[in-house]
Formats: C-alpha cells, structure tokens, sequence
C-alpha cells in the first residue's frame, strides 16, 4: 500500500486559498508532496492526527503550524493508513460497523432494562429511607392535592361512621403502635372502585369510603389500616413515588419534556402499585400490629376475603390497576392464616354477602344522595 | 462514492484556477442516515454507561459527523469545540439549572428573582455559545468567527432580557394577589400582549445580531435591517394558522357536541377526554406542519436573502412544502418506530436545509485571509444553550 498515493488540497491556515497535493506512506511517515514530487511536509504516523473516519466525509489531516491536509476521499486514507498498521480508535471502530450497532442497541435496551428493573428500586428505596420526615409530609400532601383534583371525591361518609371508624382504629393503634404518627382521611372514590384504602408519604393513610362501609369499620378495618400503617413504616409509597418520578424523567430524557403535573399523575397512580414483596411485609405487619392490640390475625384474613369478593372482574374504572397487582389475594390468605397460626386447610372464604339491594349502584352515579340514606352494613359492590 | 469524488474534484479545480468570473457554489451534504443511525446508537450507550459524561463527547462527534459531511465548492466544514470545555459548560449551566428549580420550589419569589437572574445572565450565554460556536467552525482551514462584545450583547438583548424581567414580575405579581383573595391578571395580560408585539422585532434584532457580527476569516458578514420583513412575516404565518385554528375549534365543538359534555356531567366529561386528547394532538400537529413549515421555510429564506459577505451573496430554494414534506415524513416514521427512525429523519432534515443553499460569489473565496479574532475556549454560554433547550442556531 505504501506506494499508492491520494489527491488532497493543502490549507495554510493563513488563508482560504488550497494547493493540490499528494499523500503518500513512505516508511513510518506520512508524506504531503506537491503533484511534482516535491515533498513538502513529512509526518510520524505515530503522531499523526487526523479526523474521524465518516465513510462518506473526507479527512482532514492536521500540520504542524495551523495547516491542514483535506482529503476528499476519506475512506481511502482509512484504508491506506490501516495498511500501515495504524487503525482507527475503539470508537470509530464501534461507529463503523453495523453489527457493533445493533449490539450497542441491544446493550441499550438490556442496560435501561437493568436499570429498571434493579438500580430504579433501589435508588428510590435509598432516598426514600434518607428523605427527612418534614420532605415525606410535603410528598405527601403533593400526591393527596392530585388525587383530590383529578379522582377522589369528598366522603359520603356520615360524620357519624367517619367516628365509629377513628375510634376503633385509634383504640387499636394505642395499644399497638403507640409512637405511630398518621391520620385517617375519609374520601370517595367517584366513578371507581371503592373498595380500598392507601397510605400517602409522611402519615396520612385514606380510608375510600367502600372499605369502610365493607367492614363496617370492625376490626377488619384495623387490620387493613394496620397493613397501611406497615406500608407507611417501611416507606412503600415514598418508594413507590419515587420509582414512577424516575420512570418520568427517564421517559422526559428519551422522549422529550414532560410537564411537572403529567409527569406526576403517575407518580400518584403508583400509591396503589406496590411490588407483591411490600404487600407481603404489609401483611406480616398488619398481623403483627392486631396481636398487639390484642387481637387474631383472623380480621386480617376477613379483610382480605371482602377484598377478594369485590376484586374479579371488577370494573376498575377511573383507578387503574388499583387492585390487579396485589399478590394473588388467596396466596396472602394462606400466608396471614400462617402467620397467625390459623392454619387450616379446609379454610375457604365465605360466600360474599349479597350486594345491598338500595339503588346506590358501583358506579359512584347519584353520589349526592343524602349520605345518611347511604348508610349500610353489606360491602358496597 | 464516485459522484462526491467528482464535485470535490471540481471544487479543488475552482479553488485552484482563481477565476475573477462569478462563482456560483452550491451547498451539499453527504450524511446518511444508516451511518448517523450507528454514530448515535454507539454514542448514546457510551452516554448511558458514563452516566450522562459521554454526553460531551457524542455531542462533538455527531456535531464533527454534520460538518464534515457538509460542502462547500468541494471542501468540508470543520467543527473545532472540545469534549472538555463542553462538559464543563454543561456541569455549570446544569448547576445553574439546579439552583433555579430549586429557588422556585423554595418559594414563588424566589422563583421569580432566580428567573429574572436567568433573564440577566441569558445575553452573556448567548454571546458566549455564539462566540464558540463560530469560532470552533472552519472551512479550507480558516476559522469563522463571532466579532462582538459582551457589552454590545447586552446591548442587543436589552429589551428581550427587560421584557422577560417584566414578564417574571406580572407574574409575581399576579400570584402575590392571588393570596389575599381574587387574582389579578392585568398585569400578566399586559405583558403578554407586549410580548405578542415586540416579539418580531426582538427575533429581528437577535437575527441581525447573529448574522451581522459572523466572521470568516478577515470576510465580514453584514445583515440588512428586516423589522418589517419579520413582522410581515409572523402576520403570513399567523394568517395560514388562522383557518387551521378555526377547523380546530369546530372539531372540539363537534367533539363536545357528539359526546354531550357540554352540561357539565363529571362521567361524560371523562368520557370526553380521549377523543378531545386526540383532536387536540392532530390538530397541533397539523397547525405544526402547515403553518411551522411556512415559518421555518420563510424565515430561512428572510435571514439568508439578507445576509451578505463582501461580495458573497446567500441563495436559498428553500419551499414550505419541501419542509412540510420532510416533517411529515420523519414524524410519521419516527412514531412507527418507537423512535429509532430519528437519526435518519435528523439526516433527511440537515440535507434538505442544506442542500437548498447556495453561495454566490464575484471575487473567489481563497482571497480571505485569517481573521485576529481569538479564539473562544470556554463553553459556558454552549452548554447553557444546549441545557435550556435555546435554539438559537443557525
């Protein structure tokens, strides 16, 4: 190769004007001549500095006092300086050919896939656990705002059961977990599912109004707030928070800008999106926190019978997904019955009660019915 | 292959033979899409396994990768900016960032005095991502150039920057109100529609800066005076927007008609969202593409018809539908393929800017000589741009 030779066009650097010249390879050099032969510069292949190999560029080769070779072919100057043994960077080797890009696409989607599905819960559970208890209370009322705009209604609760409920709830939290900092917020759940109760960043656990007619605010509804309250402990929903925010500045990153509120609608939705591990120490909490205010663990599995009686087929509406990713509802069944040594294998929830026969149907229509007529005792479904 | 080898032969005879006759060079550019596609795909892993400092880097290459792809009379445009300095531009505007998200999270008045800090450090950043800009750009080996001062750019950018101060303060203002009980908009509007009015002539005046003060070599570029040109051209464009505006309207009618929303039931109006989410989407996009095409199309033409060199003359074919064309084409393929289709939509839109250019010259470009400007090393002003999402290219 060292005798082939390639046209150029040397610039001074001084001015726009070129001279045609030729390059060439002679033993470790490289030679700019004019087209008669006179050679005008000769430089160290090892010093050598040249511009990116782009296939259909051409390469500038720099000199030695501002002047610079341009090389209109550029990819037979690749292919003689590769002849002399000098191949371009990792990069450009990388850029140059189609099967390292695809891997490089491959190890993209693998590398955000990782992140995903490991270092994204793992930071979130990080900063969740170093976020002082002042920021979680601010996530928290954040959160509670979108919600109160976008899905919750104001309670249909009589002021009556909204007390019948604090009591006992509070008399079980006294005995159980009396350092525990949270309060109750009653709301209605508008056009979806009412049958749930989450617990908000910094203390505050929301009772839907379902839930707390469903259980008629016994002692299945201490162990379903003494679930939240585990939830609260452990900081699931600051996690949970976090994780869906990560989730929408890495989609802002690749996608373009997010506004602050669309981003964050799903960072709320996410409230109600524990991973089955958090609904599984929930449990273990929640069983934990009755024996201590002196109960059994079988609220717990009452609990989470009515939740399995409203959750198939159910019209999640508004709330997506609001029950769908718990673990499978039998399974944690089995292992509160466990936990609470009432294992028994012939155990089966009861048939759910039937649905109240008054004309206040699933769909939250005619919430502004007088909230006293609205009263029952069966599981509002 | 061979057809590049031809037009560069032919620039280097050009270049060579020093013809007094007019030269008519026109702009051509070289990049594929396949070639960009692997450039960015590489450089986007080395970004993410860096954590973001690879950033720099891929910015460089793929910049390197446009200009020298891009010719003129045969020879190549050179782009000079260093990783280095392009890092550290992008760590200091990224913690001005910080310190700006922060103040307003802290406190609206905070908020306000960091953006009205903002509004006063933007001309520096503008000056300064000019300067580098340019003077990291070469063609046949001389260097553009960016022949202005701080001091003139504060100048320049005056009443963009107090307008934007103005802007903050209405809306202060208006918040401040808001606490003790109705809010007060007037201000706001106020400023608003002061801003709807000076808009062409600020853009005027930041164009005139841009092109007016552009150097290579010794070869200083002028710009004729154009407030009118712009403010003639932001009335076109309102009025090709104005029937797409109107058809917008009707549709959202129909669509709240259709699903009866109109009365104001919270379950209907839900169920209104997806079809006036999707109207709202088509409708911008169609505004986007029709009316955005005219603008980019127009304003391409307004700057560069005006934009002089000596005796170079600018000449651009540049057509509405030509952009609207390629938009539209990119948009839809880069939708289909979740994204992947943008380095080649990148390479379809660079070509079709580019190659509607043209250079007309009466004295042969090789007689510029090197400029005195110095050069810019700092790339403060760059990475404030790049951060800010400013597109105050060319």
């Amino acid at each position: 190769m060292t005798g082939a030779a390639l046209e150029g066009v040397l610039f001074d650097g001084r001015s726009a004007a070129g001279a045609p010249v030729r390059i060439a390879i002679a033993g470790a050099a490289l030679t700019v001549s004019t087209p008669d032969g006179v050679v005008l510069h000769a430089q160290p292949l090892r010093t050598l500095r040249v511009s990116e190999p782009f296939p259909s560029a051409p390469r500038q080769v720099e000199l030695p006092g501002g002047a610079m070779v341009e090389i209109p072919d550029g990819a037979a100057l690749t292919a003689l300086l590769a002849g002399a043994g000098r191949r371009p960077g990792l990069v450009d080797r990388l850029e140059a050919r189609w099967p390292a890009a695809l891997g490089a696409f491959v190890a993209c989607l693998a590398v955000l896939a990782l992140a995903y599905v490991y270092g994204l819960p793992a930071a979130a559970r990080g900063i969740a656990r170093a976020l002082p208890a002042s920021a979680e209370e601010r996530l928290g009322a954040g959160v509670l705002e979108i919600l109160d705009g976008r899905l919750l209604q104001p309670t249909t609760l009589s002021a009556k059961e909204q007390r019948a409920a604090e009591e006992r709830v509070g008399e079980a939290a006294r005995l159980a977990a009396p350092g525990a900092r949270f309060r109750l917020l009653f709301r209605s759940a508008g056009a979806g599912p009412s049958m749930n109760a989450f617990a908000l960043p910094g203390g505050t656990i929301v009772l839907l109004d379902g839930i707390v007619r469903g259980t008629a605010a016994d002692d299945r509804l201490v162990a379903v707030v003494g679930h939240e309250l585990g939830h609260e402990a452990r900081r699931h929903s600051t996690q949970a928070f976090l994780q869906s925010a990560g989730v929408g500045a890495l989609a802002g990153l690749l996608w373009g800008d997010f506004s602050g509120q669309v981003a964050a609608i799903p960072a709320a939705l996410a409230m109600f999106d524990y991973s089955r591990d958090a609904e599984r120490e929930a449990d273990g909490d929640a069983v934990r926190f009755l024996r201590a205010a002196g109960r059994s663990a079988q609220p717990m599995v009452d609990a989470l019978c009515l939740l399995q009686s409203v959750e198939p087929g159910h019209d999640l509406g508004a709330l997506p997904r609001i029950l769908s990713t718990h673990p499978r509802i039998a399974e944690r069944i089995a292992r509160v019955r466990e936990l609470g040594g009432l294992a028994d294998p012939s155990f089966h929830c009861p048939d759910p009660e039937p649905p109240p026969a008054a004309a206040c149907g699933q769909d939250g229509d005619d919430e502004d019915g007088p909230p006293a007529e609205r009263a029952h005792d069966g599981p509002e479904r | 292959m061979p057809e590049h080898l031809a037009s560069a032969s032919e620039g280097l005879a050009a270049a060579v033979s020093a013809t007094p006759e007019p030269q008519r060079l026109p702009v051509r550019f070289t990049g594929k899409g396949g070639e960009y596609f692997r450039i960015w795909i590489v450089n986007l892993l080395l970004t993410i396994l860096t954590l973001g400092i690879w950033s720099a880097w891929a910015k460089v290459r793929k910049t390197r990768y446009f200009w020298s792809n891009t010719r003129l009379g045969g020879a190549a445009f050179q782009y000079h900016g260093r990783p280095g300095a392009i890092l550290r531009g992008r760590l200091l505007a990224g913690a001005v960032f910080v310190v700006y998200s922060i103040a307003g999270r802290l406190s609206i008045t905070a908020g306000m005095v960091a953006g009205a800090v903002l509004m006063l450090l933007a001309p520096w950043f503008f000056y300064k991502s000019m300067r580098f800009k340019f003077a990291n750009t070469s063609w046949r080996g001389l260097r553009f150039g960016f022949d202005s001062t701080a001091g003139r750019a504060y100048a320049v950018l005056a009443p963009a920057s107090a307008l934007g101060i103005v802007f903050f303060g209405a809306l202060a203002a208006m918040q401040r109100l808001g606490t003790s009980g109705k809010p007060n908009p007037v201000p706001f509007v106020l400023a608003e529609l002061a801003a709807f009015a000076l808009w062409p002539w600020l853009h005027a005046r930041l164009k005139a800066y841009q092109h007016g003060r552009a150097r290579y070599g010794t070869l200083a570029f002028e710009f004729e005076p154009s407030t009118g040109a712009f403010y003639g051209l932001y009335f076109k464009t309102f009025l090709v927007a104005l029937p797409l505006l109107v058809l917008f309207a009707l549709a959202m009618a129909g669509v709240f008609a259709a699903t009866g929303s109109a009365g104001g039931d919270p379950s209907r109006v839900t169920r209104a969202v997806i079809p006036l989410l999707v109207v709202t989407y088509l409708s911008m996009l169609v505004v986007y593409a029709f009316a955005g095409a005219f603008f980019a199309a127009r304003l391409q033409r307004l700057v560069w018809l005006r934009t002089r060199a000596g005796t170079v003359r600018f000449t651009t074919t540049v057509r509405a539908r030509g952009f609207m064309r390629v938009w539209i084409v990119n948009g839809l393929l880069t939708l289909l393929t979740v994204g992947l289709y943008w380095p080649w939509a990148a390479v379809a839109m660079a070509r079709y800017r580019l190659e509607c250019m043209a250079v007309e010259t009466d004295a042969p470009l090789e007689t510029v000589s090197a400029g005195t400007l110095a050069l810019e090393r700092s790339a403060t002003g760059e990475g404030a741009a790049d951060f800010f999402g400013w597109d105050i290219g060319l």
